[in-house]
């Protein structure tokens, strides 16, 4: 899909207005704080359904107001259709033509939306928690069963730990059953993605950043048994008194490690900044190559501020080697140098919340 | 506070009922005939008086045991295991099942403060030591803690001799599979039944597929 209008009302601090979009490519231009990231987010919750920003919904209706709605044409296969993401108080709506969505899974699958943020880089060097999600995110992209198994998982461990905590042996059992069978099927996924994934992933590093490096995830499963739910439960079982001892699962999904590695070494532990971040955009990069290439669906791409942080020639290497998508909103300072990506076209300034469109 | 004002509160408890309604509720008794408000009024008071849980299923009834545990003509070699009493009324409208229920009152959910000793587990266990049940069907709900419960009571029968069988969770009858949610379709995938087994095999056709036993 792509956009060809997007209307915004009451929505963080832009203005209410209606946008016309005719480019697969489109640049917003803006000093910091006047409202780009917030139009790129809009754009995100009409694909995704929440936002890339934050958990708490209330934040995204404008100051002062109790209602905000987003309403989008996109065309699907020639055929104009409508999207409205609409939040009033408190509650959440989703329709395509008028349709309700009742399941988010629903959009994910059919709007694939992968946007490259200045947080990104604490995928690479944040608490191993943010790379599991990294690795979820991406696997729940195009598999929607994974969603199911990592939730009953999770809900095990809940119960699990409350088990521990109350010494119940007689529950922990059927718990230790539970857990080993769903985590067996996070764990299972989880190896099957980085296996795959690392093949676009090494690849694009390498164009990318022009290093004669393999750079490479590694995945170190806290479950390090036979890949089946006797050999886990068993180890489940011979860690059971330390559970107790700690009064928490301390085995699992939920601890597994996930990391970058180059020859065998720890790339990421003494990568400088810039090589931290530009692996940050290589793993969105390859999150849209691979999600185009499983669903067969090209995605929409948000690049929110990104290319600032690369010097010209991979920044042309990066755009070179980003993969075939629908539609990429672009955000730029004003002083950068825009003419190294467009020659002609409408431009979008955006200042203090208000959008206009302008041509080169 | 007046007595209207009160009543609006008080209905605004109840289930699917918020404030707008609960007003619209008390406005209708305070206009409505004396004598059937009184009637309403009694019966509501009289409920939980007169409607018990069954000693032996936990069903609700008014005479215990209930109109289930007390018809012979029933199948008593089967038990269906459910969650709630309201969960009877669910399958008793199939007319498929002809055998006893034994409501648990709830499922296994530590967090909740639920532990196997909160439910009647202890009297289902009485009711199959004294005899005569050949098969317990667990009908818990499809979610972690119904699973949970499920497999409790399994691990507890392991070597009782008991048929134990659950309920399948799949698609809907008469439901395409085009609009089934992949959920669904993914359970029903994980579920699935043999129609053809290779031909070795072929003299057991329409028997289940043996499975590994869990315990």
């Amino acid at each position: 899909m792509a956009f060809s209008s997007v209307r915004i009302f009451q929505f963080r601090n832009l203005d209410d207005t209606e946008i016309v979009f005719t480019d697969k490519d489109i640049y917003l231009i803006g000093e910091n704080g006047q409202g780009k990231t917030n139009f790129l987010e809009a754009i995100y919750l009409l694909c995704v359904g929440s936002s890339f920003r934050t958990r708490n919904e209330s934040l995204l209706i404008k100051t002062g107001f109790r209602e905000m709605s987003l309403t989008a044409d996109f065309s699907d296969e020639g055929i104009i259709r409508k999207i409205q993401f609409k939040l009033d108080r408190g509650k959440k709506s989703i329709r395509i033509d008028s349709k309700q969505i009742r399941d988010r899974r629903e959009l994910l699958a059919q709007f694939p939306c992968i946007a490259f943020t200045h947080e990104d880089i604490n995928y690479v060097n944040g608490p191993p928690a943010l790379r599991r999600l990294f690795i979820n995110q991406t696997i729940s992209l195009y598999d929607a069963s994974f969603i199911d198994s990592l939730k009953t998982y999770n809900r095990v461990i809940k119960l699990r730990n409350k088990a521990l905590k109350e010494r119940r042996s007689d529950l922990l059992d059927i718990y230790d059953r539970q857990a080993a069978e769903s985590g067996l099927e996070v764990q299972k996924k989880r190896i099957k993605l980085i296996e795959e994934f690392n093949s676009t992933f090494s690849y694009l590093f390498r164009n990318i950043s022009g290093y004669n490096i393999n750079l490479s995830i590694r995945y170190s499963p806290s479950w390090k048994t036979e890949l089946s739910s006797d050999a886990v439960l068993s180890f489940i079982r011979e860690n059971r008194n330390r559970d107790m001892m700690y009064k928490t699962s301390t085995t699992g999904p939920h601890r597994d490690k996930i990391g970058f590695y180059a020859d065998g070494r720890n790339y990421a532990a003494t990568a400088s900044t810039g090589q931290i971040r530009l692996i940050s955009l290589v793993l969105r990069a390859s999150q849209a190559a691979f999600t185009a290439d499983k669903s067969g669906l090209k995605p929409v791409l948000l690049l929110d501020d990104v290319l600032l942080e690369m010097d010209l020639k991979k920044r042309r290497r990066f755009l070179d080697y980003l993969p075939e998508y629908k539609q990429a909103f672009f955000t730029f300072l004003p002083d950068e140098g825009l003419v190294d990506y467009k020659e002609s076209g409408p431009l979008y300034r955006v200042e203090n919340g208000r959008i206009s469109g302008e041509e080169i | 506070m007046n007595a209207l004002d009160q009543l609006v509160k008080t209905l605004s408890k109840l289930p699917g009922i918020g404030s707008k309604s609960a007003r619209r509720v008390a406005h209708h008794l305070l206009k409505a005939d004396s004598y059937w408000v009184a009637e309403l009024a009694s019966q509501i008071a009289k409920l939980q008086e007169s409607v018990k849980n069954c000693e032996i299923c936990g069903n609700y009834t008014e005479e215990s045991p209930c109109s289930i545990c007390s018809d012979y003509s029933r199948d008593r070699k089967l038990i269906c295991v459910v969650e709630q009493p309201e969960d009877i009324g669910t399958i008793e409208l199939t007319g498929d099942f002809n055998g006893l229920y034994h409501v648990l009152g709830g499922v296994i959910s530590p967090i909740d403060g639920m532990g196997p000793e909160e439910l009647s587990i202890g009297r289902l266990l009485q009711r199959l030591k004294s005899g005569g049940v050949e098969e317990l069907i667990i009908a818990t709900n499809p979610t972690v803690e119904g699973e949970t419960t499920a497999l409790y009571i399994v691990n507890l029968l392991k070597d009782s001799g008991l048929r134990i069988s659950q309920l399948a969770s799949g698609l809907p009858a008469g439901g395409d599979l085009e609009y089934a949610d992949r959920l669904t379709i993914s359970r029903s995938l994980k579920g699935r039944r043999t129609l053809l087994k290779p031909k070795e095999s072929l003299k057991s056709i329409g028997s289940p597929e043996p499975e590994k036993p869990l315990f």
